[in-house]
């Protein structure tokens, strides 16, 4: 998984690519964090470049859902695609999350 | 063989900490090889003045071998030009001698013999100290030398450990699981045979499966999957085994029984953990499995003698996510000639040699193959073997997480 944060003004923007899968679990805390540390009120994770999520990929967006309910933002799932989509439709993230389409 | 490592079974927090910090080498066995008493002597004072308490000699490259054999030096001071047996050929006989824990040797040599120093680094020397001998390097080279070895051998021992440990901890995984007795009593009182494959991975798994008889009719099973794997996935499966074995499998609606687990699951797991069910009854009165899914994978019915697949409805939030989470009760004929497969993701999202996973179509298609290499009539089929050899044959191993496949078969 690779991952790049821009900020947009109004929303804080992470784009996220390739696979998220049990081995990143590192990476995606620390973009949390950093995610975390920003003040701006909506903030996005754009997975429209990611082609492939594991279980263990699931229980990093449910984790990062978590940690941003227990501050005052909002967060935003935008464009799963392919895999990731019909991962997200099994888990029912729709139920659980905002997702952007 | 190795004093430093203690006999307790476990890995201990003092293994990892052992690897971590600078370790002790005052107690290193350490042999210095040289036929010149004087050398020895000045060797051994040097030695000494750093710390080192155990030290022994060797007057030439016979003794010095019999020696290297007795004590398992850690490290060995060798000197090149002896009688009988030289350095040189200490060296060759030393990597014929496969100990478990060779050795580190240093080797005593001129400066000026440029080819001896490539020759003795090729035969397998660790490093050189240039004669005449200054203390401050030998003493500074026996010290590098034994902390690496004592770092490698601490990280080896820790690792060989924990790998006992991950094995022991996976036997018990494996006895989560319903006997060959408990099956052949279920394919006796139902006339459902079951067949299971399990493969693992470099890591513990967080899959599991199980049966349960309700009455004469009715058969109630479960296939679960802790998110992620490793030792907190493991874990996660005894936990919800030990409350699965304290819930009433009598109820009428698996839908319900999700949501009663998810709540409990709710309140254990942490966040960002969690866990994918599937569950159902099956009744061989109705003909009929009632099914409830919480994200697992998709079930699939296939008919033995057609090959057709008919693709049940997996989806259902995640167990221990959402507090009020609702399930919803699905169902899927299930006459004679019908399989239920049922299986971990590991089946579907390995991947193969060229990076592409199964995925949901491609296992379909496995299975199709698989359902009509069987005689459908004699019921002794090996559809589970089949696929397994199919699946076999594409995705190499070791698989990124543990598998878990299991066949229902309606007799």
């Amino acid at each position: 998984m690779h991952y790049e944060i821009n900020n947009g003004g109004e929303s804080l923007q992470a784009t996220l690519s390739e696979k998220i899968t049990f081995s990143d679990h590192d990476i995606f805390r620390e973009m949390i964090s950093t995610m975390l540390n920003d003040q701006t009120a909506q903030q996005v994770i754009d997975l429209s470049a990611v082609d492939f999520i594991d279980s263990a990929g699931l229980g990093m967006l449910l984790l990062a859902r978590d940690e941003i309910s227990k501050t005052n933002k909002t967060l935003v799932l935008k464009a799963p695609q392919g895999q990731v989509k019909r991962m997200f439709d099994v888990a029912r993230f729709d139920t659980m999350f905002t997702i952007e389409h | 063989m190795d004093t430093r490592v203690s006999g307790q079974p476990f890995a201990t927090v003092a293994d990892v900490q052992n690897f971590t910090g600078t370790p002790d080498v005052s107690d290193a066995c350490i042999l210095v090889v040289d036929d010149i008493e004087l050398n020895r002597l000045l060797i051994q004072v040097h030695l000494i003045e750093e710390g080192f308490r155990q030290i022994h000699f060797a007057v030439d490259g016979a003794d010095a071998l019999d020696k290297i054999k007795r004590l398992h030096p850690d490290l060995v001071i060798l000197d090149l030009l002896m009688p009988k047996v030289d350095g040189f050929e200490v060296l060759e006989r030393l990597s014929d001698m496969s100990l478990p824990h060779s050795p580190a040797v240093i080797v005593q040599t001129a400066l000026s013999e440029q080819d001896e120093r490539v020759r003795v680094f090729e035969m397998g020397a660790t490093d050189l100290v240039t004669k005449p001998i200054t203390p401050v390097e030998l003493k500074a080279r026996t010290r590098l030398h034994l902390e690496n070895r004592f770092l490698l051998h601490g990280l080896r021992s820790y690792h060989e450990r924990l790998n006992r440990d991950l094995l022991l901890a996976r036997q018990m995984q494996e006895g989560l699981l319903p006997t060959a007795h408990q099956l052949d009593i279920i394919e006796a009182r139902y006339g459902v045979r079951l067949q299971h494959a399990y493969v693992s991975s470099d890591e513990l798994g967080g899959d599991f499966w199980g049966v349960q008889e309700i009455d004469d009719d009715r058969l109630f099973f479960h296939i679960t999957d802790f998110a992620g794997h490793g030792i907190t996935a493991a874990l996660n499966t005894f936990r919800l085994h030990s409350t699965l074995m304290q819930q009433d499998h009598s109820m009428k609606s698996p839908a319900n029984y999700l949501a009663q687990l998810n709540k409990h699951l709710c309140r254990l797991l942490n966040p960002g953990q969690f866990a994918t069910m599937l569950c159902g009854v099956i009744d061989i009165r109705q003909n009929s499995i009632t099914y409830a899914s919480a994200a697992s994978t998709t079930p699939l019915l296939g008919q033995l003698s057609t090959g057709n697949i008919q693709c049940g409805d997996p989806s259902g939030v995640p167990l221990g996510v959402i507090e009020d989470a609702v399930y919803e009760d699905r169902s899927l004929p299930f006459l004679p000639g019908h399989m239920l497969f049922l299986y971990s993701d590991a089946l579907t999202e390995s991947p193969d040699k060229d990076g592409v996973a199964l995925m949901d179509e491609g296992l379909q298609s496995l299975m199709t193959n698989a359902l009509r290499s069987q005689d459908g009539r004699n019921g002794k089929v090996e559809f589970l073997d089949d696929l397994m050899a199919a699946f076999d044959a594409r995705v190499p191993r070791p698989l990124p997480d543990d598998l878990t496949a299991v066949s229902f078969q309606r007799l």
